[in-house]
Parts: C-alpha cells; structure tokens; sequence
C-alpha cells in the first residue's frame, strides 16, 4: 500500500523494451542503480516499470545496448498534475480547503464528559466556561493536565480526572467518590440526639453518648434519645464528673402516619392526529440556517428537534450541525377514568410515593390504604406505620436544659 | 582439492562466525512456498524469459525454472521472483 503510494507520488512509466541482448539492458539497469519492477516476457518482449526521474538516464543506456525502449503509459502524481496544470482554480480550492481543515483542527469541537454521576454535565461545562474553555477554543491555550488538577480542586468529590484531546475533542473522564461515608462529616461539638417524630423504638445502636431510652420504649417528638454528656463515677457510684462529647447513634423509629391522595375521573390526554411538518436547518456556529414552515402552524403542537453534529473522521467535530425540527399536531380530549383504570392508577401513585420514601430512607413497614373509586373522584386513603431514622443534632446545653426540666418536675 | 583443503579466509571466517554470504559472497535463496523466491548476492542476469531465470553468481550459475515468472523487483544485488516454480538448479 505504502509503496502503491510512493510510487504512485514519484510518477512512473510503464515501458516495453524489444532488444536483441536484454540482459545487458537488465544488468547495466541494475548497475546504474536504475529500479524496474514487475518485470514482465511477453510474446519476445520485455514490460516493465520505471519511475519518471530514471527515465531520462535509461536513455544512454538503450543506445548502448542497442534496445529500443517504448512508452506505453504515464501514470502517477506528476502526470497528473502536468495534465490539470491550468486548472487554477481547482488547485485553489484544494489549498483553500486544506487551509480551512488546518486552521478548522485548531479548535475544540466537542467537549464528552464521562464517569459523572452526581454532577451533571452543564455544571462541568459552566465551570469550564468560567476558565474559559467551550465549544470553539483554540487548542494551544489548554493544558490538559492542568485543567485536571483544577477540576479535581473544583469538585471534591472527584477523586480522578482525566482531560484527553483527540484531535477536536476534548474529553473529560472523571471517577466521583461514591464512598458517602467517606464525605460524611464528624461532628466533634459537643452535642445530643433528639427524635423529630413520635414513636416507638424499634431498634437502637449507640455509639457514643449516654443513652436515654431503649428499645420498645414510645418516645416522644422531642425527647432526648441519646444524650451528649458521659456520667465519670467514683468507686462508690456517685457521680463524680462529665465528659461531654458528640452523640452518635443508629436509631430506628416506628411512627404512624396517613395516606391520602385524591384524583378527579375526568383528565385531559394528548391525542396526536399524525399530522406532522418537518422544518430542516443548519447550524453554523450561533447562527441558524431554517427552510420556512410549509403553510400555517397547527394550534397545539409539541415540537421534536433532532440534530447531528458533522465531523470529518473519527474525532475531527466540525462546528456545524444539521438537524431538522418536526412539529406534531395534537389535540386534548376529556377522558374519564373507568374503575379498573383509576385503581391501577392510584396503585401505581403509591408505589411511586413509597419508593420516594425508601430514597429518603423511609420504609413502610405496614399499611391499609384503601382505594374507593366514585363517580367524579378517587381516593386512597388510610394509615401508614413508617420505620424511619427520625431523629436529629441538637446542641448539648439545650439537651441539658430539657433533661433537668423533666428531671425537676 | 578445493573440497579438501578450504582457503584460510574461509577458515578464519568460519571460526569468526561470519555468514557465508558477508565473508564470501555467497548467494542467498529464499524460497516461500511455490509462488515467490528471493535472491541476494547475485551479480547479474543472463537470461530471462517467464519460463527461466538464469542468474550469474559468485561461485557459479543459478537457474530457477517454472511457469510465468516475472521479476517483481530487482536492484544490482537483489531480486524478487514470482510465479510457480518448478526447479532450482545450481
């Protein structure tokens, strides 16, 4: 292939030699370090390939051997160009073009961010932006492993980052902490655990602090659960000092709450009537390029943009996207619910609210909702028994204050 | 006699190591299945027609027989063969 192309650029003549000795034109070929190659014997003569710049000394050596030496084709670049030689403009275009590739390959195109989960990709783009890198930036003034170390000072919670450019593209691969415990702060003040919910506990790991209830108890909104302050005794039982610190506990809490949602029999739906209108367009940079809507636009629509980004080869990203814009019209009917459909649909209302609740770290441990479906509206309604971490950080003094407030009375 | 009695460059070389073909310039065949051979340290072609090649060495003739030869490339010290070969002969 490479020597197809080498040949191809030097230029080459494809010759045929009739000679009475046509070894001695060989060898003297040889000796004059004259290449031929796909040397060939056909019917008493001699075909053969020989590039341009030994064309001209081949001469002294025919006389010498007394062969005769044809052309029988011109093949390669140098021909070429000789044949389109007056084709300026052509030439000019090519240069123009190449120029424009050139000065096109400067630039970044496109910026793919992988491996972010908990920050989005417009958040790294806007951070990128402030230290002025986007879409159309010259190349040289990036240093990617600088850009690396920024971003990893930017977001804490990337613990690897990797800035590639591949030609226009500029890719960013970053690994995020999914450790949370690691990102978790400890609290050092001294401090006590308090319940936000009325309860019963149901299961209770406490890791430092003095602990003010225990299993099975029923707590109150507000009680102190674990408390922040470390009783020293002496010998004799009697309490002797204090050691604050910051209280620490798994505590799991059953508390009761209610279920109730309502939704109206009658809604509203998009019907599509599979009328369509497409609109195509060029984007150059910030500028659009649209053919013109084909007559007048539907009253409710909803429109669907598709577009492409052009690139070259590979990684070359050009700054030009085609897409097109295709408009669908609609329209809204009333709809009523039947009863299967509306049951189904306030069970599907609850699995989407318990699973919101089990993200939050809420698990519901029993329930008896019941759905009762009329004829303008449906309910699900009724109680919930939750098992939830309902607790939260309360300074210390205020504990205290609370603890001998009960104490006292 | 030559059999016999080696010249004492070719001892000396022997017992240095050096290839045959650097030391004496002897000729070097390089046969890849039936469809391509490879020669080096040739001096110069005495015949060629794509049934025969017949090569001039250093220490005698070489002639390569078969069908459709054609010499894929040659310089003054190397050459390339193609086609089926029949029969080397020395």
């Amino acid at each position: 292939m490479i020597d197809q192309l080498m040949c191809y650029s030097r230029g080459y003549v494809e010759i045929v030699i009739r000679s009475s000795s046509y070894e001695r034109f060989l060898n003297l070929c040889a000796y004059h370090q004259i290449l031929i190659w796909d040397l060939n014997h056909t019917d008493g003569q001699y075909e053969g390939k020989i590039f341009v710049k030994d064309f001209r000394k081949i001469r002294e050596i025919a006389k010498k051997s007394g062969s005769k030496i044809t052309v029988l084709n011109k093949r390669g670049l140098p021909f070429w160009i000789r044949k389109h030689k007056k084709r300026t403009g052509f030439f000019f275009g090519l240069i123009v073009c190449l120029g424009i590739i050139f000065v096109l390959s400067l630039f970044i195109w496109d910026i793919q961010i992988e491996g972010n989960l908990a920050q989005t990709d417009e958040v790294i783009l806007d951070y990128l932006k402030q230290e002025q890198i986007s879409f159309g930036s010259w190349k040289n003034t990036i240093d990617a492993q600088e850009l690396a170390a920024d971003l990893r000072r930017e977001f804490e919670q990337f613990i690897w980052v990797s800035v590639q450019m591949k030609g226009t593209l500029l890719k960013i691969q970053v690994q995020e902490n999914t450790d949370v415990t690691l990102n978790e702060e400890i609290e050092k003040e001294p401090s006590s655990l308090v319940a936000t919910k009325d309860g019963k506990i149901v299961k209770m790991i406490t890791r430092s602090g003095k602990p003010m209830v225990s299993v099975g108890d029923t707590v109150k909104k507000g009680d102190v659960l674990v408390l922040g302050r470390l009783e020293i005794k002496n010998d004799a039982g009697e309490v002797i000092s204090y050691q604050e610190c910051a209280a620490d506990a798994d505590i799991i809490l059953e508390t009761a709450d209610t279920y109730e949602e309502e939704f109206s029999m009658q809604y509203q739906e998009k019907v599509y009537t599979g009328k369509t209108k497409k609109k195509y367009y060029i984007q150059i940079g910030d500028t659009f390029l649209r053919t013109p809507w084909m007559g007048e636009l539907y009253d409710t629509y909803d429109v669907v943009d598709q577009r492409s980004q052009l690139k070259l080869w590979g990684n070359f990203y050009l700054p030009v996207s085609v897409g097109t814009y295709t408009v669908r019209e609609y329209e809204i009917v009333e709809k009523t619910y039947t009863k299967e459909e509306a049951k189904k649909k306030a069970e599907e209302n609850f699995i989407v609210f318990s699973e919101k609740n089990q993200e939050k770290g809420v698990q519901i441990f029993k329930n008896d909702v019941k759905i009762v479906t009329g004829i303008s509206a449906c309910t699900a309604s009724g109680s919930l028994v939750l098992h939830e971490q309902a607790i939260k950080r309360v300074p210390l003094q205020e504990t205290l204050d609370i603890e001998e407030g009960t104490q006292s009375e | 006699m030559r059999r016999e009695k080696k010249p004492f460059y070719q001892i000396m070389a022997a017992q240095m190591q050096i290839p045959r073909d650097l030391s004496e310039g002897a000729v070097l065949l390089s046969v890849t299945g039936r469809e391509e051979i490879f020669i080096e340290n040739y001096k110069s072609i005495l015949e060629y027609t794509n049934q025969r090649v017949l090569l001039q060495t250093k220490s005698g003739r070489v002639e390569i027989k078969g069908r459709n030869l054609h010499i894929a490339y040659y310089t003054c010290t190397e050459m390339r063969i193609e086609g089926v070969l029949e029969s080397i002969h020395y």
